[in-house]
């Protein structure tokens, strides 16, 4: 247990270094920013960027207040796994290059602590990024639309960190079994991306696809009917523990 | 448009714009190998918003990070 502790300060000492720390919230928050802020002018973004002819009448309808927290959502579902895939890609291939890990390796602690340590200091600091940023964004929809119950909102957070921290599993597990950075960003853009996809054409196949979790945090929010949470929740969760497991055993078996 | 509203609502948003420029340029500055040289990246810092200093924190130091 006290292998374990030592590794995640480590962990954390490294994100201090690298400045994860800071610039991770910082990109999360202008991210979900700019969201209410460009729903509630869009108007006179549309008329300053021209295009419209001389004397066209626009009728916007100007979205609810959970619309445009569902919208913060799904901007996140692109460019938030985009940046959590970037910051969190690194954890376990660089050391294995620059050989720290195999140095690790000779000391008493197993890969099951390694691969935990990690998990758990980087799904920190992106849970708590995606938690500023998403409370950020909840305080100008407030300001500029109209309230939404506290209840909802942190539903839909709860429901949504879960997923982020999904992301960041897959995403050392395929850092643990891949050499190369690029691949193992494509490798995980890709089978998110697929995998959104394929939920929302075969729904009822894949109600309980990881993805899907995203979609029910916006359900939470719009009209609150929780279809198959539950479900998905428990094969997150079990799906979550199943990838540390195999991660321990490649970094187990891709020692140099 | 009600400027003061808007000028209200921008205020947090450059700052933390700054915050994060400022990061990335002090910690370019405190870099001893740089990937390309230190010139551009003070330039793709400071010109490309947001994506700018991201760009810099993963792919601009060499040595640790390989």
């Amino acid at each position: 247990m006290r292998g374990f502790i030592t590794l995640v300060k480590k962990e954390y000492l490294g994100s201090i270094r690298s400045k994860k720390v800071i610039w991770l919230p910082i990109v999360f928050m202008l991210m979900t920013l700019t969201q209410p802020l460009t729903l509630y002018y869009m108007e006179d973004i549309l008329k300053m960027g021209g295009g419209l002819p001389e004397g066209s009448v626009l009728q916007m309808p100007v979205p609810s207040a959970e619309e445009v927290m569902a919208s913060v959502l799904s901007q996140l579902n692109t460019l938030g796994v985009l940046v959590i895939v970037i910051a969190v890609m690194s954890t376990i291939s660089d050391e294995r290059k620059n050989g720290s890990l195999t140095f690790i390796l000779t000391r008493p602690v197993s890969s099951l602590q390694i691969v935990g340590s990690k998990t758990l200091a980087e799904g920190s600091i992106v849970v708590i990024s995606f938690i500023c940023g998403y409370l950020l964004s909840y305080y100008y929809t407030v300001i500029l639309f109209s309230t939404i119950p506290i209840q909802q909102v942190m539903e839909s957070m709860l429901i949504y960190s879960l997923y982020c921290l999904f992301i960041v599993v897959c995403v050392i597990f395929s850092s643990a079994i891949l050499t190369s950075n690029g691949a193992i960003a494509i490798v995980n853009i890709l089978f998110f991306s697929v995998l959104s996809i394929a939920g929302s054409l075969f729904s009822e196949f894949l109600k309980w696809s990881p993805t899907e979790l995203s979609n029910h945090a916006m359900n939470t929010l719009i009209d609150e009917s929780t279809h198959g949470l539950t479900g998905s929740i428990l094969v997150t969760i079990i799906l979550m523990i199943l990838l540390l497991f195999a991660g321990a055993r490649a970094v187990d078996q891709k020692r140099v | 448009m009600d400027n003061t509203l808007l000028i209200q609502l921008l205020v947090p948003v450059i700052i933390l714009q700054l915050i994060l420029v400022v990061t990335a340029l002090v910690s370019l500055k405190n870099t001893a190998y740089t990937n390309g040289p230190k010139w551009l990246w003070v330039l793709i810092i400071l010109f490309f918003n947001l994506i700018g200093p991201i760009v810099f924190f993963i792919f601009g130091k060499r040595g640790r990070r390989t």
